[in-house]
């Protein structure tokens, strides 16, 4: 408990850090959120810069911003007018957090399963198998499987909707999509700590004392292979949940993660700000989890988070 | 975990439209906003010109015809415009739509502190630019005001030929007072907002879904589609994909589709009111010599463009785009690389020798990466001169265009409303949007009284003059092509007519017969 609660003081600092750094690398870069091909003319600029106290010096606009975070207000958007970025940010993580956390638990299934079998049955015809798919899911890019989906499963087999959200078969192929990477790479990581496991003096020792062989490998193999996904899987569960550009750009679904790409290219400061922030905060959020979780799968480490 | 996702998923289910009262149709992005007086962009615009009456609207012709104002005089050789509102007009909460409804939009669109970006519109106003540079302070004295309920007059400070069009525009859409005193910057969400065209805002799940039904106070008789919904879907391939499987009831077609749609019963196409072009530095050498620039300009076999952007594109030489007054594709140089490799020799580089190393400087855009090797290709082969080419990110490029334009450089321009001085003011020497550096006082003063002659003929004679010396004698720029809308329209739909403006009227549509 006191663990959890020193992570969570030190996230201040570090929140802190993310917005500061974030907002001098915006100032600093070339472009600026309103200009345009059309040019504005000087006294229009002029009227537009005073409204968003962008002619204020620069550690004015920072104070102003900060002050704004700490009451809970990260600021109007420069390009969704009338729009606050918390609202934005209320509206559209839901989605993400929603098709990011079904991704998630597609992933650890489907790769802890897909590792356990490939490295019990390794150099055979499951194993093959599972490595093709881990090699599929990590080699192809998401918007070419996107498009290969949308076109297969849903132009030619009509089995889905090609994008959008509503029911249950508009979040599938989107999942999969989302999923194939982490589960490419969970399977692979399982695989590996299976088959090394499997040459560990202890399991040899298990079985020569005559333990049942479910036993073996439920209770010692399974447990030690999965420690490295656990620790692995606080990071991907804040990445899948905040959003993914190209899933949700593809399959025109209103999550945060095209934020990501869109508020950059569009100079919109405070929504990147934003989205960074939420970002770094279920980051830290997330870690504290698996740290947790790592400890109860593996007694050594506790004490040590 | 699993009871949470089983959960979030089952209470959201799509419900069954009417599909015989509605229409689906596809933004490329969410509209940055739905207030008239802070737009600036096309999707904004699809939106509210089917929410809104403005004081005119366009046919398919792109003139001008009334709308929310039945009729209007014109007094004072032009200076001055006095509309006619239609009394039995209404706003969705039933009150009647008043001139002092225009008169409050148009000042709060010129007021500083609403900081809108389109506020020039309206500077063809008697006091426009001063009021909304915080020179004036008094908005009673801009050229707009409510002789009564149903009487406008608007004062210009010289006569403005194009301000029929522009009162087709969403800047000049009118604004309930009221409503946005009440609600602030939430005032065009559904549950406030207050509008005076054939549709009412029923819906806006932003990033994902506006939804438009009828408005059963509109002054017209009722359109046939009650409804509309707009899915915002920023790839074209997908927008295509629920277009085929009949998500979508229209769609914009990319361009890699086009070829295998072009014999589709389904395929439109037309022109669209955007020009093209490669602009120089003309205070940068080598381009500061014109026979260098017009060299440059002579080399390109232009003809191939089409073939290359594969969108029906149209190429040519002069500005001014077909469908406006002033097209006149006489003008401009052509083709002609044997005249081209002479005018580079004669400016001291024979075959293409001692030529400096120049960038052709673009965005990154799929159309400008098949332009730009295509025109670096054509320089290398008929002047034997290389370029590199340099592509950047849209807002480091637009600022670099700002702080210092690089000698070669792509731009573009859409037309704003269909009238020539919108694409010719721009290379006036006080227009900010020309990148070029060239000023030439004579196409200035033939721009300056062109935008004030009343007369058509004489303005066309006008605009030729002008565009000779931009696309002929000085070519500060070269023109490529205007482009084109290619689009999907399911043959259910009746009533679609294409205009180069891409302004598309739902309340015009109705269904030929129902959808399968």
């Amino acid at each position: 408990m006191r663990t959890i609660l020193v992570r969570i003081l030190m996230a201040v600092p570090a929140l802190w850090g993310v917005v500061t750094v974030t907002f001098l690398l915006l100032k600093v870069a070339p472009g600026g959120p309103f200009d345009r091909d059309k040019v504005l003319p000087p006294a229009i600029k002029q009227n537009v810069e005073a409204k968003y106290h962008l002619d204020q010096p620069l550690l004015t606009q920072y104070v102003l911003y900060l002050k704004g975070v700490a009451q809970g207000d990260l600021g109007p958007s420069y390009k969704y007018l009338g729009r606050d970025i918390t609202r934005i940010i209320r509206e559209t993580f839901p989605v993400s957090a929603r098709l990011g956390a079904l991704a998630y638990v597609f992933a650890l299934i489907f790769g802890i399963a897909g590792g356990i079998l490939a490295g019990l049955r390794a150099g055979k015809v499951e194993d093959s198998f599972v490595s093709a798919f881990s090699a599929l899911g990590f080699s192809v890019p998401s918007f070419v499987m996107a498009a290969a989906l949308m076109y297969l499963l849903s132009h030619t087999l009509h089995l889905f909707p090609p994008a959008l959200i509503g029911t249950w078969k508009h979040y599938v192929m989107p999942s999969i999509v989302l999923a194939a990477a982490p589960t490419a790479y969970i399977a692979r990581v399982t695989r590996a700590n299976v088959i090394e496991t499997m040459l560990k003096d202890y399991i040899r020792a298990a079985r020569g004392r005559g333990v049942p062989e479910w036993r073996v490998v439920m209770q010692y193999i399974i447990r030690n292979a999965i420690t490295p996904v656990v620790s692995y899987s606080g990071l991907l569960l804040a990445f899948l949940i905040t959003g993914s550009f190209v899933v949700e750009h593809m399959f025109a679904i209103p999550g945060m993660g095209r934020f990501f790409v869109t508020a950059v290219t569009n100079r919109d400061y405070p929504l990147i700000m934003g989205v960074t922030l939420v970002l770094a905060v279920v980051i830290i959020v997330a870690n504290l989890i698996a740290d947790v979780l790592l400890a109860i799968v593996d007694p050594r480490l506790r004490g040590r988070t | 975990m699993i009871c949470f996702l089983a959960l979030t998923l089952s209470g959201c289910a799509q419900g069954e439209s009417d599909l015989r009262s509605e229409i689906r149709l596809a933004l490329a992005n969410e509209p940055p906003t739905l207030d008239p007086s802070l737009a600036t962009d096309n999707v904004s615009h699809r939106v509210l010109v089917n929410l809104f009456d403005g004081l005119t609207e366009f046919d398919a012709d792109l003139n001008p015809v009334p709308a929310a104002a039945a009729s209007w005089d014109i007094l004072e050789d032009g200076r001055v415009y006095r509309f006619h509102l239609r009394p039995e007009a209404r706003w969705t909460d039933g009150q009647p739509v008043k001139a002092g409804d225009f008169e409050y939009a148009w000042k709060r669109l010129l007021a500083p502190e609403t900081a809108s970006e389109y506020a020039y519109f309206l500077y063809d106003l008697v006091n426009a630019v001063e009021y909304n540079s915080g020179e004036l302070k008094d908005p009673s004295a801009v050229g707009v005001r409510a002789l009564s309920d149903t009487e406008l007059e608007v004062r210009l400070r010289r006569p403005t030929p194009y301000l029929l069009a522009i009162t087709t525009y969403m800047v000049t859409f009118p604004l309930r007072k009221d409503v946005i005193e009440r609600f602030g910057e939430v005032w065009t969400e559904p549950e406030h907002m207050v509008t005076n065209g054939p549709y009412r805002l029923e819906e806006w799940r932003h990033e994902y879904r506006l939804v438009l039904g009828g408005n059963p106070r509109y002054w017209a008789k009722r359109a046939p589609i009650e409804k509309i919904t707009f899915y915002v879907v920023e790839v074209e391939t997908t927008a295509l994909n629920l277009y085929e499987t009949g998500y979508l009831d229209m769609v914009k077609l990319p361009p890699d589709a086009i070829p295998s749609y072009r014999t589709n019963d389904e395929f439109v196409s037309f022109p669209f009111l955007r020009g093209y072009y490669y602009g120089f530095n003309i205070k940068k050498p080598p381009f500061s010599d014109v026979r260098v620039r017009k060299a440059f300009a002579m080399a390109i076999d232009k003809t191939k463009l089409p073939e290359i952007l594969k969108g029906g594109e149209s190429p040519t030489n002069s500005w001014i785009p077909k469908g406006m007054l002033g097209y006149n594709p006489g003008i401009g140089l052509g083709f002609n690389p044997s005249k081209a490799q002479k005018l580079l020799a004669e400016a001291g580089y024979p075959g293409g020798e001692r030529f400096p190393k120049i960038r052709a400087v673009f965005n990154t855009s799929p159309e400008n990466l098949l332009v730009a090797p295509f025109l670096q290709s054509q320089w290398k082969k008929h002047l034997n001169v290389d370029i590199t080419l340099d592509n950047q990110e849209w807002k480091f490029y637009l600022s670099q265009l700002n702080t210092d334009p690089p000698p070669l450089f792509r731009l573009g321009w859409g037309a704003d409303y269909p009238d020539p001085d919108n694409f010719m003011n721009l290379f006036t020497a006080r227009s900010g949007n020309n990148k070029t550096g060239w000023a030439n006082a004579e196409f200035d003063r033939l721009i300056e009284q062109a935008a004030q002659e009343l007369d058509p003929s004489i303005r066309m004679e006008l605009y030729n003059k002008a565009q000779n010396l931009l696309c002929q004698q000085d070519l500060p720029i070269i023109p490529l092509f205007t482009s084109t809308m290619n689009m999907l329209v399911k043959d259910y739909l009746r009533g679609f007519l294409p205009n180069a403006m891409d302004v598309t009227y739902v309340k015009n549509l109705s269904y030929r017969r129902l959808r399968e």
